[in-house]
This record gives structure tokens, C-alpha cells and sequence, in this order.
């Protein structure tokens, strides 16, 4: 496979695509995989409250049960367009399942092992991640022009209250609201790539 | 879903702060699926709001949220008490929760109560700082990652003995558990709030620490 071919494959429409896995085209598979990862990792990730571990084995489970039914002649999907939403709701699937069977073999949640396995990137990397993650956030925090955006920025992320009852509060725009927020993100994400560092996995269990 | 929706309406941000109702987060994780860009913000999201937490003493010093009011104050804050409680003003404590419980809909008045939110999980290991009084402890549980027909909850002291429990407790729509605990403790210290799996009660689901300072005063 040359990059280009690559290329094209990964271009096309999500119903091309699975037309193209209906018809045994392995690389078709891939380029599946290849677009709808990364995206099911944070999915699996946010829904297991960040246990790593667990999100892969579903990840995986969930392309296994959806390749097998792409594959299919006999299921095709009704809407090959909307091949995210059967991914998405397989992966719910694959999760409720895994919990019940861990249900039935009455373990329970070990917060010390879940705590361990949150995060592949353990040790000195993940120490600097967080730390420069620190860093960059004191720095947006130190560059706001006024109290006000500081206390914006408090209620949002720390107290998690709604912007409504903070623009009321804080006698905001929701415009402002929006721009001071805007501005706080992407600094943030210019900060840490400035470092040279990414929160973003670049690679797929699949 | 689309980018203007996610944009106008902060649904990162409040996908991350697990806000986004049921269908919210459907349509959301959908559209994040078929745009992986979307995928790369909720995890610099995710990484900046863990930071910010982490280094909220520190850069949020001196902000007294009590400080300003508004029409409708509805919550009294501190930056102690930010990640886990919050303190809500309305109408008296009436809940008998001495039968099965059922989730309240979000039309039912709300007690005089500290309020704790309990996370799947990701708090389990860590202490919530909570304060004593007289009012009722009204703890949301996420139960998404560990989902039951139906739950047992209790709260016990650092050795065991059970302050208060609940029996049956079924999640809402949200899969969030909406317990009060109307037997609030009296005396500082280390409590625990254990859940189970109600069908299934030899072994917890997960346990949250909770330290309590501050007993007897209001």
C-alpha cells in the first residue's frame, strides 16, 4: 500500500468505505481503524472515568464486532453512512458487557489498580506532562488582564457552574464569556505544544 | 450536532465535566467519531481542566465567590470545598428516605443540603472534604461505568459501624444515583460511602473516603 493509496482510501466517504469492506478489501478495514480510533479511545476513556486498560479492551472488542458485521452480506448496515453511530453504539455495548461480566465474577472496583492504570505515559513522562501541564496553565491564568476573567475561569472549570448564571453574576456578555474562554483553550494547547509535548495519543491499541 | 453548536454551547468542556445529558453525549461522541480534530480538544480539555484543579489554591487564591450575589444565589462556594461540595440555599430538608428511594425529577424542590458529587472511579482513593451541621448530605453518585438494575449505598464511620444505608437505589436518566443521607454524622473524622451492586451486595462496586470537619456547626 503507497501512501497515496492510502491517502485516497482514507478520503473517502464513510459509505465508500464499507462498501469496500463488504467486498474484502482488508486495507478498506484498516482505513477504518485508522479514521475512527482516536476518536473511540476518548470516547472509552471519558465513559470509564480514565482507566486506560479497560478503555483498549473494549476499543478492541469494539472493531472486532464491527468488522465482523461489516464484513457480513447477510447484516448489512441500514445506513453504511452512518457507520459512527453502529461503532458508537457497539462500543456501549462491549462496555455494558464487560462490567456485567465483571459483575458476575464479583470483583469489584480496586481503586488502586484503576488508579495505576489510568494512564499509559506512567513515570518520569507522565510527571512531566502533568507538570508542564501546571506550568502552562499558570501562565494563561497570570496572562488575564483582570480579576474578573480569573473568576471566569474559577466558576467554569473549578466550580463547573453553568455560563447563564456566571455571566449574570460577573455582569458578562456571553460574547466575552465565550472570547475569554476561547482564548484560555487555545493558549493552553499552544503552551504545552511550545514545550514540545502533545496530550494527544498518537497511536491506536488497534 | 454540529461545530457552531459545539462552539456557542461549550460542549468540550461540559462533555468533560460530564454535563452533557444522555443525548447530548450521544450526538456528541458520534460527531466526535466522524471528526477526530474534536477527539484532539476534549483530551488538551481533559489535560487543562486536571490542571487547573490541581493548581486551583494557588491560582484562584483571594476569589470569594460568596462575595457576589445574584438574583437567585444558588449555590455558596469556597475554593476548599470546589472540587467536591457545594453548599445549597432553598427549601427545608422533607425527603423520608427511609423507604426504597427513587431519583427525584429535577422539578422536586431541593433540601437544605451539602451537596457531594462522587465520580465513577476516578475519585475512588482520594478524600472528599466535607462539613458538619445539621443539614443532610444530598450525595450524586455517577454510576455510568458501573451500571445495575439497581444499588444498595451506605455510610460508615472509620470503623465500620453504618451511620446510614439505603437498600434500593436506582439511577436516572443520567446515570446518576441522587441519594440524601438524612442522618448526617455528628463528629469529625474519616466516613466511607461504599456502593453496590444491590443484586449483588458481597462485594462493593466502588468506595469514596469522605473527611468530615467542622461537626456541629452550621
Amino acid at each position: 500500500m503507497t501512501g497515496q493509496a492510502n491517502k485516497s482510501l482514507d478520503e473517502l466517504a464513510p459509505g465508500e468505505l464499507v462498501a469496500r469492506i463488504q467486498n474484502d478489501d482488508q486495507q478498506a478495514e484498516a482505513a477504518l481503524i485508522r479514521r475512527y480510533s482516536r476518536s473511540l479511545m476518548t470516547m472509552l476513556k471519558q465513559r470509564t472515568g480514565g482507566d486506560v486498560q479497560r478503555s483498549e479492551d473494549v476499543h478492541q472488542n469494539t472493531f472486532l464486532i464491527v468488522l465482523k458485521r461489516l464484513r457480513s452480506p447477510d447484516q448489512p448496515l441500514q445506513d453504511p453512512g452512518r457507520v459512527a453511530a453502529f461503532i458508537h453504539r457497539t462500543a456501549e455495548n462491549v462496555l455494558i458487557g464487560e462490567y456485567r461480566k465483571e459483575s458476575r465474577r464479583q470483583t469489584y472496583a480496586d481503586s488502586e489498580t484503576i488508579e495505576q492504570s489510568k494512564d499509559p505515559r506512567s513515570g518520569q513522562l507522565q510527571r512531566l506532562i502533568d507538570s508542564e501541564a501546571q506550568n502552562a496553565v499558570r501562565e494563561l491564568v497570570l496572562e488575564l488582564s483582570n480579576e474578573r476573567d480569573r473568576e471566569l475561569l474559577y466558576r467554569f472549570y473549578i466550580l463547573q457552574q453553568e455560563k447563564p448564571l456566571i455571566c449574570e453574576v460577573l455582569s458578562l456578555t456571553p460574547v466575552h464569556f465565550d472570547r475569554v474562554i476561547s482564548r484560555a483553550r487555545s493558549r493552553f494547547r499552544k503552551q504545552v505544544e511550545a514545550r514540545g509535548l502533545s496530550l494527544v495519543d498518537s497511536g491506536s491499541p488497534a | 450536532m454540529n461545530r457552531a453548536t459545539i462552539e456557542e454551547q461549550h460542549i468540550v468542556d461540559r462533555y468533560v465535566q460530564g454535563k452533557l445529558t444522555s443525548d447530548q453525549q450521544r450526538d456528541f461522541e458520534i460527531f466526535m467519531l466522524d471528526n477526530p480534530d474534536i477527539a484532539d480538544q476534549v483530551e488538551y480539555a481533559r489535560g487543562m481542566q486536571a490542571a487547573l484543579k490541581g493548581s486551583a489554591d494557588e491560582l484562584f487564591a483571594g476569589i470569594d465567590v460568596a462575595q457576589r450575589s445574584t438574583a437567585q444565589p444558588a449555590f455558596f462556594q469556597s475554593p476548599t470545598w470546589a472540587m467536591a461540595a457545594t453548599v445549597l440555599l432553598g427549601v427545608s430538608l422533607a425527603w423520608n428516605v427511609s423507604r426504597e428511594w427513587q431519583a427525584p425529577t429535577a422539578d422536586e424542590p431541593r433540601p437544605i443540603l451539602q451537596e457531594l458529587w462522587l465520580e465513577p472511579n476516578r475519585s475512588s482513593g482520594g478524600t472528599h472534604e466535607i462539613a458538619g451541621g445539621p443539614r443532610g448530605l444530598l450525595i450524586n453518585i455517577d454510576v455510568a461505568a458501573t451500571p445495575a438494575t439497581a444499588y444498595r449505598v451506605a455510610l460508615q464511620d472509620a470503623d465500620g459501624e453504618i451511620v446510614w444505608r439505603l437498600g434500593h437505589a436506582v439511577a436516572d436518566a443520567d446515570r446518576l444515583l441522587r441519594l440524601v443521607a438524612p442522618r448526617f454524622p455528628t463528629s469529625n473524622g474519616t466516613y466511607s460511602i461504599v456502593v453496590f451492586d444491590a443484586e449483588r451486595p458481597s462485594q462493593p462496586l466502588a468506595t469514596y473516603s469522605l473527611a468530615l470537619s467542622g461537626a456541629g456547626s452550621d
